[in-house]
């Protein structure tokens, strides 16, 4: 009698709410509903491996580490997940007649290997999350990052609901869009007028908090335009791309509707439009021209 | 309960039985003056599940909020941010840590043999104070409605300053003193009312490492954390009141302030108080997982220690939520202790995985929600892992990634423990038992529903949707992807209802069971306090065995074949492993 008892849980019993609601099939349907989400989550991080990002930086670099991380993510986690599916149907109760027993001590040598490979996986993702982090940051040298010479500098100022732009030569203030050049790259300095804001170019990988009495900075570039619109300058049409900028920080009713636009054009494009608006590039700009950003620009 | 007490006397040299007594007070006042444990566990279950609904439903008006237009349809946009900084507030405060409580309260006495609480009026302090506090969060929306008062709070759950400072109305003063109320008057005196009870009212015989798993994790642990964390948060919010009400400077640059103190205070508390939300229901499914597979948990200490390894981690990893605010060199160093919490959580994971290994798994409502857990920790953690990267965290930080991030933590991983711990116990507590069929339905709907609508969030925030925003008309492409998330919040939701429906039917109508668990578990010579009484002893293979399995002999000799059984009839005797 005593151990057996498990065998006899009858569907119809309510006392025992149990295994055999499905009969034997439960552990399979279990399995299932677990499988469904682990599809999910391979959807979810199979994408990002496959999606094509924008040309430019740290998008680039954040892109490249985030595949890897997303690799290791499914082959990990979806393994864990994966197993854990497999235990449900392979041991569910209708199925077995008994458990296998504990051996005392088992724990410490498979702990110490289990251990020892997570640890391992945990210092792959510090070193390249160190690397990853020094080849986007601020204080890293962004001009070699971008792969290109010429520097433009741009105050951001954020407030409720707005952004303001102010770039180094033009000689006005950018209301709530900003054309910047291509092949450039672009360090900004930002704060706030009022309230914690934050300038985000999802595109672009830039996301940098506008606090008040604080001034941040980080840097972006894009490579090149393909000219999915274009801007009107004097009467003439320059082709730019489109980023789109959000506010990434809960800054009152108008959060939402803190948006704005970055227009990217090509470095001459910019020259063009700065000169016809009857400012002057800045010397950062200016002196690298004819550096080596110069063969990837010209043809459009 | 009257069953129940007779199991308690049994115990051993202390009869409790103060609430089943004639002369107590009847009516309203038996519960309201109550110091009973066992009552106060069930006012705080009762508040948790309120507020549980409550702050369910409030997600579901700003999903479909969101799904009906990229544009405002039903709410403006300071009422949906309102709604939405109240979801957060109720189900960070008011749901996960009194649902915990309501455990804490009823089980911590009969795990450790106790008689009552260390300090019982604390005790009832702690539950009236949930109601307190919960109360002042939402009075402001109705009183709002009415025209009387500005907006509730509407900060986020968060409410950096200055926003939260500039911000005139009333309903941040009242949020801020329901919170104070909850947390200095409720938690940290709670929290230490549990910890003192573990230590000090512990039956002499009950050695710390034969304390039940779940014990661990909400009766010492979790405590301890939160005694710890809260005192910072109550720091945090009463320093934006004095700046309110009294114009002191802390937090405004105007007037030499610094904005970025406040998030330094916060996120101190921020993120243990993560894992005050997380480590209670791991404890619990840890606990039903090794009794559920038949087998003892493996490695019961490794589990206690990754408990503790992660709480003490968990107190320094804060910055990892500031990372975008201009920090330098420390996100290196948070970067690195957020990477390293990974391995304390695969521990736990490791220990869960091999107690199932081989054994005989039942798939119980409790179990489901256990196994629900495990799978949550991973995606949660896997999600966790790119945004404890800081080069990473420019991108995902403040989007849609992030909310389908911290929901699995919080529901897929805190709640979902939470939950098993409510089917477990629910017979224990009410003496009834529930539909087992509702509860398989609403374990599909949360254990295939939530990693839909999570992943869905995610996805949404890969393309491009930030969090809290009210409208996307920036992208109203957008709204394919919040139809169907709203859909999936919908389908979780309706398991969520059968569950209300479930427990409120079986409170009255479900069949009287003392034990319903006893024909599943018998024989595995696994007994557990609260079920079984005292002694007890660590389910450890050396206290269930008979025969401890040699070193040498592969565990595998035991039949594992796995082979579907063509009767009915009776198992294998698994070789000695009952006594009963």
């Amino acid at each position: 009698m005593p151990g057996v008892t498990t065998m006899s849980d009858a569907d119809d019993d309510v006392t025992v709410p149990d295994d055999s609601s499905f009969g034997v099939l439960s552990g399979a349907f279990w399995a299932l509903v677990i499988a469904f989400g682990l599809g999910l989550f391979f959807y979810d991080f199979g994408v990002v491996t496959l999606e094509e990002v924008v040309n430019g930086q740290p998008i680039g670099v954040i892109h490249n580490f985030r595949v890897t991380m997303s690799v290791i993510a499914m082959v990990g986690g979806g393994g864990f997940v994966a197993v854990t599916g497999w235990f449900v149907y392979r041991y569910a109760a209708p199925r077995r007649e008994t458990a296998a027993k504990l051996r005392p001590g088992s724990g410490r040598y498979t702990f110490s290997v289990w251990s020892l490979g997570i640890a391992f996986l945990v210092l792959m993702t510090v070193f390249m999350g160190a690397s990853a982090l020094a080849q986007t940051d601020q204080a890293a040298d962004p001009t070699a990052q971008a792969g290109t010479d010429r520097v433009l500098e741009m105050d951001i100022t954020a407030g409720q609901w707005f952004f303001r732009y102010d770039v180094a030569g033009v000689p006005f203030t950018q209301g709530n869009h900003v054309v910047l050049p291509a092949d450039t790259v672009i360090k900004f300095r930002i704060t706030s007028a009022d309230v914690i804001h934050s300038f985000a170019i999802q595109e672009l990988g830039v996301k940098k908090d506008a606090m008040p009495g604080q001034v941040n900075s980080a840097w972006f570039s894009v490579e090149e335009v393909e000219g999915e619109r274009t801007i009107t300058v004097n009467g003439t049409e320059i082709p730019a791309d489109t980023y789109q900028v959000t506010c990434a920080e809960l800054c009152g009713k108008g959060h939402s509707q803190m948006v704005s636009q970055v227009f990217i054009v090509s470095p001459e494009d910019y020259r063009t439009w700065v000169e016809a608006n009857g400012g002057t590039v800045p010397e950062s700009f200016e002196a690298s021209e004819g550096g080596h950003g110069e063969e990837e620009e010209g043809g459009h | 309960m009257t069953e129940h007490n007779t199991d308690v006397s049994d115990n051993g040299d202390t009869v409790q039985s103060d609430h089943d007594d004639d002369h107590g007070p009847s009516g309203w006042r038996y519960w309201l003056y109550t110091t009973d444990h066992e009552v106060i566990g069930i006012i705080y279950l009762w508040n948790a599940l309120f507020f549980f609904a409550v702050g369910g439903l409030a997600a579901l008006v700003f999903r479909t909020e969101l799904a009906l237009s990229p544009a405002n349809a039903i709410l403006n946009s300071a009422g949906y941010n309102s709604l939405l900084t109240l979801h957060g507030l109720t189900m960070v405060f008011f749901v996960i840590p009194p649902l915990t409580g309501a455990f804490q309260n009823y089980l911590i006495p009969h795990w450790v043999g106790a008689e009552e609480m260390a300090y019982p009026r604390w005790n009832a302090l702690g539950a009236w104070s949930i109601t307190a506090g919960g109360l002042l969060l939402w009075l402001p929306l109705f009183t709002n409605a009415l025209g009387l008062t500005g907006l509730p709070a509407n900060g986020g759950w968060f409410q950096y300053p200055p926003l939260t400072t500039m911000f005139n109305s009333s309903g941040i003063d009242a949020e801020i003193v329901g919170l104070t109320l909850l947390l200095g008057g409720g938690s940290i005196p709670g929290g230490i009312n549990f910890f003192v009870t573990v230590v000090n009212e512990r039956r002499p015989d009950l050695g710390w490492f034969d304390i039940p798993i779940a014990c661990w994790a909400i009766g010492i642990i979790t405590p301890a954390l939160g005694f710890y964390t809260f005192p910072w948060v109550v720091t945090a919010l009463n320093l934006n009141f004095l700046e309110r009400a009294f114009e002191m400077t802390f937090y405004n640059a105007r007037t030499g302030g610094a904005p970025l103190l406040y998030q330094w205070i916060w996120w101190t508390f921020g993120h243990p108080e993560v894992y005050i939300l997380v480590i209670p229901g791991m404890g619990i499914a840890m606990e039903i997982i090794g009794r559920f597979s038949e087998r003892p948990i493996f490695g019961n200490k490794w589990v206690i220690v990754s408990f503790a390894t992660l709480s003490l981690f968990s107190a320094g990893v804060w910055a990892h939520h500031m990372f975008t605010t201009g920090l330098g060199a420390s996100r290196y160093a948070f970067m690195v202790f957020s990477m390293v919490i990974a391995l304390t959580f695969s521990l736990y994971l490791f220990s869960a995985l091999a107690t199932m290994y081989k054994g005989r798994v039942h798939l119980t409502t409790p179990m489901l929600f256990s196994i629900g857990l495990l799978v949550g920790l991973v995606y949660s953690g896997m999600e966790g892992l790119q945004l404890g990267q800081p080069a990473l965290d420019q991108m995902l930080h403040s989007t849609y990634f992030v909310v389908g991030h911290f929901h699995f933590t919080l529901f897929m991983v805190g709640v979902m423990g939470l939950l098993a711990g409510v089917y477990y116990w629910y017979p224990l507590i009410t003496g009834r038992m529930y539909s087992s069929l509702a509860g398989k339905y609403h374990a599909v709907t949360t254990l295939a529903g939530l990693p839909l609508l999570f992943f869905l969030m995610a996805r949404l925030g890969e393309l491009g949707m930030m969090r809290r925003y009210a409208t996307y008309t920036y992208m109203p492409e957008l709204q394919f992807w919040h139809v169907l998330t709203t859909g999936a919040a919908f389908f979780v939701a309706s398991g969520q209802l059968v569950f209300f429906i479930n427990m409120l039917w079986s409170l009255r109508y479900g069949e009287r069971v003392d034990n319903p668990w006893e024909d599943v578990l018998s024989g595995q010579n696994m007994p557990s306090p609260e079920w079984d009484g005292f002694p007890h002893h660590a389910p450890t293979p050396e206290n269930v065995y008979d025969e401890i399995p040699a070193d040498d002999v592969d565990v595998d000799l035991d039949d594992d074949s796995g082979a579907v059984l063509s009767d009915g009839g009776a198992g294998v005797d698994a070789g000695g492993d009952d006594d009963e």
